[in-house]
């Protein structure tokens, strides 16, 4: 090129990332942005009527994004009218040049954007008042309805399609101004325009402005495109056209593709003259080498794209960019995944570039991540490439496990994760074409001699406090390389340790060996991706008064210059027993203070919160530390802190080792005594008068649970302090309360804060008397993705966390410490959120600060429908209660019906607006779940039992996901009852909700919108549920046809009978099955009296196919329903149902399908991305999982005794199995036993069952079943199992077991390993050693057979030199003993022989 | 290396020393849930296995000298005093052990 371009800023938002950081990540995490279509954009009732079969999309909706005109001096109403692309592109452009440093030559910068002519939402709404309401009124006219109540109509329709424009406003809609605007608010005097090039419009736009820049007209150029257009006219269009996936997945390059999915976005590039850029010492993210641009002429049509068009830009920016087919590393191709267009890219790819076989460049289409942006697709693509030939990443590109055939005869292949980009000059080629043949292509390269790369190593300074080491880079080798002191790429792998000692690192190298996420055993940090790289959050957590307080943080205040004496008082009084109503008053401040002190540490130290939260107390730090209470305002709300007040006299608190449910068993009959805290499943706290409080512990004790009452007086937290709290409501309400920077959750609620203060006082209040619902609140935070749990105080609310989380990843970490040194443990904080990667998030920039300023705004990018029920009474015919009948011409009879109807129609408006008033907005339902009342769940039991097996429990009777969504839609119908529930979103399954014991829930249902209802089952499930007047008009069936198909290998009978599925009789429904494909299976459902049972049928239908197609990992259970969408009333039992289930992606964690329920061929139900997450089981597990009564899952060995290894990765399959064999009194046992040996314990009760279940069965026994086995333990720790003599060991993930059913047995199981000469003094006699020679593994063999005739005798091991080994030929002999060894790989085995 | 004369240590110091050995036996992961105190039990707080304690008497023999016969002392005791043991019954034995 004459001149190459350098790109300085970048600026993006795309579905799925508001900001350019965020866009990076997803691209290389391979984030798929794609999702169902909000009903808020796209009204489910105007897709319905337009038939659209492709039912997801790209959105922007949900990424945060979030833009403040304010700051741009435009002012919020004026700003709501205009077209939101407007100002989507001057928040983007305004970053994009923040970006690039934030100074440009203003009167020489120009601003060029692609846009397409679309009916955009601005100018839609604008339709909807100057063209729709007329039309209305027309029709309305011809009908020769009342004048009066056109007029009404009228009124009421304008109200809601929104307010004219003040004169001024109307420039908003038009469209040039999405760039002249941004030139307008920046003040750049270059030229500022809008192109048109349909989907080649960005890449035009830079290639317009490089020429700008080689003309010499302009030294900057704003360059990039813009697309906000999920119109319904835009969709028919691309319907018509028929390039929209009817799968509603987009696939580039893959066989299977069948279409777009329509995106949205904007990207903008800043555009200097290298020479330029380079002079100034700007960051360059690529430069650009050569365009070139083409149409394709005559030869094409509209839809078909031509080679040769493609060929000619491709080959005129190569020939510019003076690089040859040979050096591009990456291809950003338009890739649009209609087979026609990628067949034609294809074939024009392998005409320029050739085929390789060796070292095949990457190619991508970002399209298969956000969807087809249309004119800011090849922004999006430009950027994605600059930013892997910026950081040396090749991002990966979805969708393609099957590509194409004509993808082999090209150079290129396509990534399924990013790989690293190694060439010194990475080159890389971005394609955009748009309909009517106009072909755009762009050669880029990262800076030409750019200097060393950016430093992984210590790259992140964590603290100026005390030496650690961070690293971070793309792979575990690089790790390495890193920890040696070396250069390496930063990436996604982060490893922190503080002092980094020779033996540390020594240490860190293991971690590394090990590969999986290590947090903070040793002072090491970890993370393979990191929380952050997921999108988790970070929570502050404040923890309240405890019987304890003491921390190390001298060191703290004195770096921070604070004086915080409240602190240390407050521990001195801590030391005292006896807490006075002053001592409490006294460590309230003391912990208040220190929550402060630590907020401000961390917020040195650079970690942000995403969250805020506080156990009890602790949540008034929250509201000072959050700014809910303004920093004016907290010491005044400090100061007047009421815990003093809060003593109510002979009323006391007990903390209890179970959790609430337990203690609320203990609490029957008693008055004036509730749970004050739920902390976690095995902590909960019980307040009220103090013999009350005696008799629950008391029955508790009974019951082996530990109690101890609390020092405190004091009724917080419960009912009993109701009467007492005037004085802090009066505190309250003169509070000045404001939205807080950071969300703080309640404890009361289980959700963020409102931002009304009227709302936060009610909430304030209810904390005072209501329970603390701790491990609900972590749960929901949890369900919300936060992931760092950081604790700013000492104390147990991080132990809270732990065991509310156990089994589910997240990282805990406390920010003061008993232990060690304030400074050092705010060090550890820094290095475990770094090594989640939360340190280094992209921070925002100025002009786009993390925390909104209050006139930031969410763009209003939807065009509802316009519904006026509600404001003119309605005119119903026929099934109302309308007297209207046939007035067959009668003109009196009809008068008089008219009026009749008046009437009728306004007395239901008043109804109406009496029931408006009564009908609340917010409220919880409870409701009891038992095995008892509901019986059906008897058939809804996880596993099976023997025949009549008594224990309900040992079943695991849960609640199908179906009937809790049926529950969730009751529960928000509350709040809706005169409508019908059309669609229930985002339904999250988060866990089991197992029935025995019986259990009591609580669900909230909130409105938030007249009829959109959030509800919430704290802990178990969410959704969202949407309501209308009437069911929409069902849609024609839309799923294509089975792919390969071929009749179901079994009958629906024989599938129940052979035991595909758990279900009992009130859950068989699927009744016909087959055909079943590649791609999914179909069916015939039954309908079922049992709540629940349809929907779960086809669940079963889904699940059934994992199960008959895969091989690994078949169990599947649902997680996730996108999107359920109703067209009718439930069908009543009996009803036969037709159900079809395509799957849309199989994947090793996570399987995800689209089903349809129609009856006579009409659509019931449509469900979009039903998600099952499977569970990891090879063929062993199956079996046990099939038939637990002949199956086992260890395995025998010739010699006599039974090895089970651990078959599972995940904690909930390991979950899975211990359920599957331990009865109920076996896992209470298991609970008990701590986290230390809990794994090896679950190992040797299954290898003790296997082991028994075995020996009988070689006598003929069988069927027999783990539950039938009962193990328990002597005192002296030895394995009880009726009728015969077992003995077990084990040893990291395996365990033995032997049985004998005469004699006493012993088996040990030691791992191979080196002894020191002091330990062998300890633990062999001289002769010992002469017989071990010396060897590390007959060190093992014989400690093994002293400890296997320890057991075997029943006196444990006490003086190991009193075991004394002999040889004995090959065998050993230990006193009357013969014990046979064997070496099993790193492990020594050794068991008593039984004397013949 | 000479084992350490211990005629001045207190018991806290002997505590200290104890953790310390424990810690390097069982990984200090048994930390997680609080420190080792002298009613921290072997057998149910610890899960000690006997293999474990044979290093424990061997790190205690290190640090404190041969006067701390950890093996013979447990050989003295039966079963269920075994699985009561407790860190400060191990601590009082080191103190009485002192010259």
């Amino acid at each position: 090129m004459r001149e190459p371009v350098a790109i300085v800023g970048m600026g993006a938002a795309f579905p799925g990332a508001p900001d350019l950081a965020s866009y990076w990540r997803n691209l290389e995490t391979g984030f798929d942005a794609i999702t169902a279509i909000p009903s808020a954009r796209i009204d489910p009732a105007l897709a319905a009527a337009n038939g659209f079969t492709c039912t997801r999309g790209g959105f922007l909706d949900g990424a945060g994004l979030v833009v403040d005109p304010i700051a741009f001096g435009i002012m919020p109403v004026a700003a709501a009218s205009a077209e939101p692309d407007q100002m989507l592109a001057l928040h983007v452009a305004t970053a994009a040049i923040a970006d690039s440093g934030g100074e440009l030559p203003r009167e020489r910068t120009a601003v060029i954007l692609g846009r397409g002519g679309y009916l955009n939402p601005g100018m839609a709404r604008l339709a909807n008042r100057v063209r729709t309401a007329p039309q209305l009124v027309a029709v309305l006219e011809d009908l020769e309805l009342d004048p009066e109540m056109i007029a009404r109509i009228r009124a009421a329709f304008a109200a809601k399609a929104g307010k004219e424009l003040a004169n001024e406003s109307a420039i908003g809609l038009v469209p040039n101004l999405a760039a002249s605007r941004i030139a307008n608010r920046l003040d750049l005097r270059g030229p500022a325009y809008t192109i048109d090039a349909a989907c080649a419009s960005s890449l035009l736009a830079v290639d317009q402005a490089c020429r700008e820049l080689a003309d010499h007209r302009c030294d900057a150029v704003v360059a990039g495109g813009v697309h906000v257009c999920h119109d319904v006219t835009f969709w028919s269009v691309f319907t018509q056209l028929g390039a929209l996936s009817k799968s509603s997945q987009i696939r580039p390059f893959d066989r299977r593709a069948d279409g777009i999915v329509i995106g949205e976005g904007c990207g903008i590039v800043v555009l200097k003259r290298l020479a330029d850029a380079e002079r100034a010492g700007d960051r360059i993210y690529a430069t650009i080498l050569g365009c070139g641009v083409s149409s394709d002429g005559r030869e094409s049509s509209a839809m078909r794209p031509r080679a040769d068009g493609q060929l000619a830009a491709i080959g005129d920016a190569w020939k510019l960019a003076q690089r040859t087919p040979a050096d591009v590393g990456l291809l950003e191709a338009h890739g649009t995944a209609t087979p026609t267009g990628d067949e034609v890219e294809l074939s024009a790819l392998a005409q320029f570039f050739g085929a390789t076989t060796v070292q095949r460049a990457a190619l991508g289409s970002v399209k298969s991540m956000i969807g087809h942006a249309m004119p800011a697709a090849g922004a999006a693509g430009l950027i994605k490439a600059a930013l892997a030939a910026h950081h040396g990443v090749l991002p990966p590109s979805l969708h393609c496990e099957e590509p194409t055939e004509a993808l082999t005869h090209t150079r290129f292949r396509v990534l399924a994760k990013a790989e690293p980009w190694d060439a010194a000059e990475r080159v890389a080629g971005i394609s955009a074409f748009g309909f009517g043949g106009i072909n755009a292509h762009i050669v880029i390269c990262n800076r030409p001699s750019a200097p060393s790369r950016s430093r992984g190593v210590t790259a992140h300074k964590l603290t100026k406090w005390l030496p650690s080491l961070s690293v971070s880079a793309r792979s575990i080798e690089e790790l390495r390389v890193a920890l040696g002191g070396n250069d390496v790429e930063p990436g996604p792998m982060r490893l922190a340790m503080l002092d980094p000692t020779p033996e540390r690192i020594v240490l860190a190298n293991k971690v590394l060996d090990r590969g999986q996420a290590w947090r903070g055993k040793s002072d090491i940090w970890f993370a393979p991706s990191g929380f952050a790289a997921e999108g988790g959050k970070v929570a502050f957590v404040f923890p309240g008064v405890e019987a304890t307080f003491t921390a190390n943080i001298d060191d703290v205040a004195a770096e921070l210059g604070i004086a915080a004496p409240e602190i240390a008082i407050a521990m001195a009084a801590a030391k005292s027993q006896a807490a006075t109503p002053r001592d409490l008053e006294l460590r309230g401040n003391g912990v208040f203070a220190l929550g402060r002190m630590l907020a401000v540490a961390l917020a040195r130290a650079g970690v942000e919160a995403d969250a805020i939260a506080g156990h009890s107390l602790g949540e008034w730090t929250g509201m000072v530390v959050s700014e809910m209470i303004p920093p004016a305002e907290a010491e005044a709300f400090i100061t007047a802190l009421p815990e003093n007040a809060l003593e109510v006299p002979d009323v006391v608190f007990a903390a209890l080792g179970c959790g609430a449910s337990g203690a609320q068993t203990a609490l029957e009959g008693l008055d004036d005594i509730a749970v004050s805290h739920d902390n976690c499943p095995h902590q909960s706290i019980i307040c009220g008068r103090r013999d009350r409080v005696q008799t629950a512990v008391a029955r508790l004790a009974a019951r082996g649970v530990l109690c101890q009452e609390l020092p405190f007086k004091s009724g917080f937290h419960s009912p009993l302090l109701a009467e007492y709290l005037g004085m802090h409501r009066k505190h309250l309400a003169d509070l000045a309360l404001q939205r807080p920077r950071v969300p703080l959750w309640s404890a009361t609620t289980c959700a963020p804060y409102p931002d009304e203060p009227a709302q936060i006082r009610k909430i304030a209040i209810d904390h005072l008397v209501q329970p603390v619902r701790f491990r609900e609140l972590v749960d929901a935070m949890y369900a919300d993705g936060v992931r760092a749990f950081v604790q700013l105080g000492v104390g147990s609310t991080g132990s809270f966390v732990e065991d509310t989380l156990r089994g589910k990843p997240n990282l805990t970490i406390a920010a003061a410490s008993a232990k060690h040194s304030g400074l050092s443990q705010l060090a550890r904080v820094q290095c475990a959120l770094f090594a989640e990667g939360f340190l280094d998030r992209a921070q925002p920039r100025a002009t786009t600060p993390k925390t909104a300023p209050k006139s930031a705004m969410t763009l209003d990018l939807g065009v509802p429908l316009v519904r006026i029920a509600g404001a003119v009474p309605p005119i119903r015919s026929g099934s109302g209660s309308s007297t209207s009948t046939s007035t067959s011409g009668d003109p009196i009879l009809a008068e008089l019906v008219a009026t009749l109807d008046e009437a009728a129609a306004a007395s239901r408006a008043v109804v109406d607006a009496y029931r408006r008033g009564k009908v609340p907005t917010e409220l919880t339902t409870t409701r009891s779940l038992a095995v008892t009342s509901d019986p059906y769940l008897h058939d809804h039991c996880f596993y099976r039992q023997p025949p009549g097996w008594p224990i309900v429990s040992d079943h695991y009777p849960v609640v199908p996901m179906t009937m809790t969504i049926g529950m969730l839609i009751s529960a928000a119908q509350k709040l809706c009852p005169d409508l019908v529930p059309i669609a229930v979103e985002e339904i999250r399954a988060l866990r089991w909700l197992a029935v025995e014991p019986a259990v009591e829930i609580a669900m909230h249902a909130k409105l938030r919108a007249p009829n959109l209802v959030d509800v919430d089952l704290p802990g178990y499930s969410r959704a969202t549920v949407r309501f209308a007047a009437a069911y929409p008009a069902a849609p024609r069936t839309s799923h294509p046809p089975l792919t390969a198909p071929h009749a179901a290998p079994h009958t629906a009978e024989q599938m129940y009978a052979d035991r595909w599925m758990f279900h009992g009789p009130a859950y068989q429904g699927v009744t016909a099955m087959g055909p079943v494909g590649t791609d999914g299976v179909d069916g015939e459902i039954t309908t079922l009296p049992a709540p629940g049972a349809l929907l779960d049928c086809a669940g079963q239908l889904m699940g059934w196919w994992v199960m008959h197609t895969e091989k690994r990992d078949r169990l599947a259970m649902p997680v996730l329903i996108e999107r359920l969408e109703l067209f009718a009333s439930h069908p009543s039992p009996g009803e036969r149902v037709q159900c079809s289930v395509r799957m849309r992606d199989v994947g090793d964690v996570n399987v995800r399908a689209d089903l349809e329920l129609a009856r006579n061929g009409v659509t019931w139900a449509r469900i979009t991305g039903w998600t099952d997450r499977r569970f990891d089981s090879d063929d062993a597990v199956w079996a046990v999982l099939m038939y637990p009564e002949h199956n086992a899952l260890a395995v025998e060995g010739p010699a006599g005794f039974v090895t089970v290894t651990e078959h599972w990765r995940g904690s909930a399959s390991r979950e899975l199995m211990m359920r599957r064999y331990l009865t109920e009194r076996e896992r209470d046992d298991h609970d008990r036993v701590g986290p230390r040996g809990r794994r090896g314990w679950l190992l040797g009760r299954i290898a003790i069952k296997d082991a028994v279940r075995m020996h009988h069965w070689r006598q003929g026994e069988r069927p027999l079943w783990p539950s039938q086995i009962t193990v328990s333990n002597e005192s002296s720790g030895r394995p009880i199992v009726d009728g015969v003599h077992v003995s077990v060991a084990h040893k990291d993930d395996r365990a033995v077991a032997i049985v004998d059913a005469q004699v006493d047995v012993g088996i040990d199981l030691e791992r191979i390993e080196p002894r020191t000469p002091a330990f062998l003094a300890i633990a062999f006699t001289p002769g010992e050693l002469v017989l071990a020679a010396g060897r590390d593994a007959e060190f093992a063999r014989l400690w093994a057979a002293k400890e296997a005739v320890a057991k075997a005798l029943g006196t444990g091991m006490t003086d190991p030199k009193r075991f004394e080994v002999r040889a004995d030929g090959d065998k050993l002999r230990i006193g009357d003993f013969v014990v046979e060894t064997q070496l099993d790989g790193d492990y020594a085995i050794a068991w008593t022989r039984t004397p013949q | 290396m000479t084992p350490e004369l211990t005629p001045e240590l207190t018991n806290e110091e002997i505590l200290k020393a104890v953790e310390q050995a424990i810690v390097a036996i069982a990984g200090d992961e048994i930390l997680v849930t609080g420190p080792v105190t002298m009613t921290t039990s072997f057998n149910a707080d610890l899960e000690l296995e006997s293999i474990e304690f044979v290093a424990l008497a061997e790190k205690l023999q290190h640090r404190f000298g041969e006067r701390v016969d950890f093996v013979g002392w447990i050989s003295g005791k039966e079963l269920d005093q075994i699985i009561a043991l407790t860190v400060g019954d191990l601590v009082e034995l080191i103190a009485t052990c002192r010259p």
